[in-house]
């Protein structure tokens, strides 16, 4: 004869937050419309309707669909500018021409090389090069088959510098100008001859006969990155090399930076050498005391633009991650999304990494200058570092993890390109899962038996991002309820097997009084789905304080020799929050009360 | 006989000094006292030309400072107040989670448009000034105001006004049109602005250091968020000529959650 008690209770473990998290907000009123203009002043913009202002056009659509907010090329033919991507209204306000060709369609925006003669060269339209030739007095020199600006600025080579040579009183002089400015010298100063002008020489080429000689003296350029001789009448000379200081040739005649000393090395703190290179690192700067070398010659060396950053060394233009507490260090080697955590793993070690309040950083060195940038909030961005010959680079990637908790099986889940979501075999698929009590969940998925459970896997995000619950946005808490499990257990008593599981040795340790425990492997596999889906569950936030955990057993009602009944979680009697019935008229009487 | 020697030409020092004194008070009362002998010193007989340059320029760099600090705008009609300045949105977007749409169309033309009318009074007090003081050294003069317009090219910006200004005393010298240049890379700065505000349109965000890369050693360009992410003040810097221009952007938040 078997006498059996039952016990039917509901455990809800609600696995509860540290943080919670809501959205509300969030979500892109449908009743927008597109308003011409808000009543705060902005041009175009998608909007309740009660915040256009009721002088201006509004429509019940996106604004890149209305006539007056369309998107086109803006244009003012006499002054020979063109704009894309500006909205309609924008455009007529502001006096120009609209038109929704883009720009390499209309023939007023076409661009070319215009060359302004000793002022350089950029890409302009053809009615603005007319307009910038009057304005600097030279003679429209416009190229329509030069539309890529540094091969324009190359092709103003005419302007080759050279020795300027001319009379100044008793003295033959010189100074170092393009031919253009050579020729209108006269103009500015007082010459007793028209100057003769020779390309490609220094004024201190002894055979000039002028009085401008070599020196020992350096400077640097406004606008150039490299440390020059200086001539003794003050006039530029070549790339400063020490070992050239003697050479009459190197005084001779203009010397081009790449057949200069160590072209292609930004030499810096070279103290011999001043071929700078900003790109590469260096620049021309005064020697100071304290510097790495001093230079040989002079006052000027190239300065390194490299920044020093907690003991290590990050070359001019290097960027990398941060190592901001919380966040895990993110590569991708193979440029396919899918990220290496901390130079190994191939997922985030869930009790260190992307916790409650941690935000990816992204560090810059630019000119002697670190940077520090946020990523984004709650990691809705993660920084991704790569390492290209020993140039370090970093970007902060949008984190695509909404997609994640809908999917159903691995293939899309893992489909890296789309979203960055990451495939967990042994646990329940996410959604709020009653369980049977029977099954070994969190067992490989081929022993899930009897069929009721919602399918073994989960789709969780790659990196767990966080959610605006202080803002009452984002839907925090409903993401997180998504980690839910029940078990419900039934424990029968018979004299000869005394107690025994019906259902519930998965999350019971046993039916035997006194231990039915909750079986903490249970919990910790509960748990460990729950903290993957986000900020979610008892995590540890990112300065190290612990969230709190609340396991919730509800006894719903209970039979027979029921008094007594309780569950244990981590060695603790867990709250019943509705107390023990031991009869059938307690648990009615509860709904009356 | 040396001793009196040394004491002669102490004696010779102090009057020296006393003497270089006096020519310093004197010259500091003259600059004191009477202001406009400057003007009339340096300018008027010179050339008009150089007389509304010099009269022009310090409201013109003023003006232009401004404008350059406020998104290219006197008074700008939608800003984002940062530091107590009011800088323009040069693009926005009332949905944080939408790329923002560009607010100027022609930046150029807008920003020349902008320091003309606010430097128009100054260049018309500039010209009847002018005559007033050429009046004054004797000459006649004959003013016919025309209108100006104000040009933004590389390295320059330029204020041509079609004023004619003809002056007799002697001889006749007449004025056709007149220019003021100031040296100021206004014109590559807002260029740089639009294209950061077409990165901004099309991707959400600009990262500055790419910017400055296509343009190594050429621009310094920050970018602050004030407001956590939702507002970028962008200032960009001619790193040779030390010309500034700052603008406001909304930037593209990601959202911290999923649609509900």
């Amino acid at each position: 004869m078997k006498k059996s008690v039952i016990k039917i209770f509901i455990l809800g473990i609600f696995l509860a937050i540290a943080l919670i998290f809501l959205n509300n907000n969030f979500v892109l009123a449908d009743n927008n419309v597109c308003c011409e203009r808000l009543s705060t002043g902005q041009w175009c913009q998608s909007a309740p309707v009660e915040a256009c202002d009721s002088d201006y056009r509004k429509a019940p659509t996106s604004c890149e669909s209305t006539t007056f907010c369309s998107v086109g090329t803006c244009y003012d033919s006499q002054e020979g500018i063109c704009e894309s991507k500006v909205s309609q209204i924008v455009c007529n306000n502001d006096g120009g021409v609209w038109s929704e060709k883009d720009p390499e369609e209309l023939p007023q925006c076409q661009v070319g090389c215009c060359l302004l003669g000793a002022k350089g060269a950029n890409l302009a339209t053809q009615s603005r090069c007319k307009e910038l030739s009057s304005l600097y007095g030279v003679k429209t020199n416009f190229n329509p088959g030069i539309t890529n600006e540094l091969e324009c600025i190359a092709s103003t080579g005419g302007d080759e510098k050279g020795a300027c040579v001319y009379e100044a009183g008793s003295e033959r002089t010189c100074r170092l100008l393009t031919r253009a400015e050579c020729g209108n010298l006269q103009e500015n100063v007082t010459t007793t001859n028209t100057p003769e002008f020779y390309e490609g020489y220094l004024c201190s080429d002894e055979n000039l006969g002028t009085n401008c000689g070599p020196t020992r003296e350096t400077t640097c350029v406004v606008g150039e990155d490299e440390v020059r001789f200086v001539d003794s009448c003050g006039n530029l000379a070549n790339i400063y090399d020490s070992s050239k200081i003697e050479d009459k040739a190197y005084w001779s005649q203009i010397i081009q930076k790449e057949d200069s000393c160590n072209f292609e090395k930004n030499n810096a703190n070279s103290a011999s050498c001043g071929n700078c290179d900003f790109g590469l690192g260096s620049t021309c700067k005064a020697y100071e005391r304290g510097d790495p070398a001093k230079p040989l010659i002079g006052e000027n060396l190239c300065r390194d633009l490299g920044c020093s950053y907690e003991g290590i060394k990050y070359k001019h233009g290097e960027q990398w991650c941060g190592e901001a507490p919380g966040t895990p260090k993110l590569t991708d080697p193979d440029q396919d999304g899918n990220y290496v955590f901390n130079g190994k793993d191939s997922k985030e070690d869930v009790t260190k990494e992307n916790l409650p309040g941690s935000v990816f950083t992204k560090l810059t060195c630019y000119n002697n200058e670190v940077t520090v940038d946020n990523c984004y909030d709650g990691r809705q961005k993660v920084c991704i570092q790569s390492e290209i010959n020993g140039f370090k680079n970093a970007q902060c990637m949008v984190n695509t993890w909404q997609e994640c908790y809908g999917i159903k099986n691995e293939e899309e889940c893992m489909d890296r390109n789309n979203r960055k979501c990451l495939w967990i075999d042994n646990t329940y698929g996410l959604g709020t899962q009653k369980t049977d009590g029977k099954s070994p969940v969190f067992q490989p998925s081929g022993l899930f038996v009897n069929g009721n459970e919602p399918g073994p896997g989960a789709c969780v995000p790659l990196n767990a991002p966080g959610f605006d619950f202080w803002a009452g946005e984002g839907n925090g808490e409903n993401i997180c309820s998504l980690g839910t499990i029940m078990c419900d257990y039934h424990i029968t008593y018979s004299l000869i097997d005394r107690y025994e599981f019906e259902k519930g040795s998965e999350c019971i340790v046993s039916a035997e009084e006194d231990k039915r425990d909750i079986r903490p492997d249970w919990l910790a596999a509960a748990n460990s789905r729950c903290v993957q889906i986000g900020d979610c569950g008892p995590k540890t936030n990112f300065l190290g304080y612990a969230g709190e955990k609340q396991t919730i057993a509800e006894k719903i009602f209970g039979g027979k020799n029921a008094v007594g009944d309780y569950v244990k979680a981590d060695g603790k009697t867990i709250w019943t929050p509705e107390g023990a019935y031991t009869t059938w008229s307690q648990y009615f009487n509860s709904f009356n009360n | 006989m040396k001793e009196v020697r040394g004491e002669s030409k102490k004696g010779q020092v102090t009057v020296f000094v006393i003497i270089a004194l006096l020519i310093i008070v004197f010259g500091v009362l003259i600059y004191i006292f009477y202001p406009g002998l400057n003007s009339t010193v340096t300018g008027i007989e010179e050339n008009p030309k150089l007389y509304l340059q010099d009269c022009v320029e310090d409201v013109l760099s003023e003006n232009v400072e401004t404008i350059s600090s406020q998104g290219g705008s006197m008074e700008p009609d939608s800003s984002f107040i940062y530091n107590g300045v009011p800088i323009e949105y040069l693009c926005y977007s009332s949905d944080p989670y939408a790329p923002c749409t560009p607010q100027r169309a022609l930046l150029v033309i807008h920003i020349e448009e902008e320091i003309k009318t606010s430097t128009k009074d100054k260049v018309s007090s500039c010209f009847d000034q002018m005559a007033v003081d050429y009046r004054g050294k004797g000459y006649d003069v004959n003013l016919n105001k025309g209108d100006f317009d104000v040009t933004l090219a590389p390295n320059k910006i330029i204020l041509t006004s079609a004023t004619r200004f003809e002056i007799t005393k002697d001889s006749v010298q007449k004025y056709e049109s007149f220019d003021v240049i100031l040296d100021n890379n206004l014109f590559e700065l807002a260029s740089l602005a639009r294209t950061i505000i077409i990165w901004e349109k099309n991707e959400g965000t600009a990262d500055p250091f790419y910017i400055m890369n296509w343009y190594p050693g050429r621009f310094d360009i920050k970018k602050v968020s004030p407001d956590g992410g939702k507002t970028a003040i962008w200032t960009i810097e001619d790193l040779n000529t030390e010309d500034t221009f700052r603008f406001a952007s909304s930037e593209t938040e990601w959202p911290l959650g999923i649609e509900g």
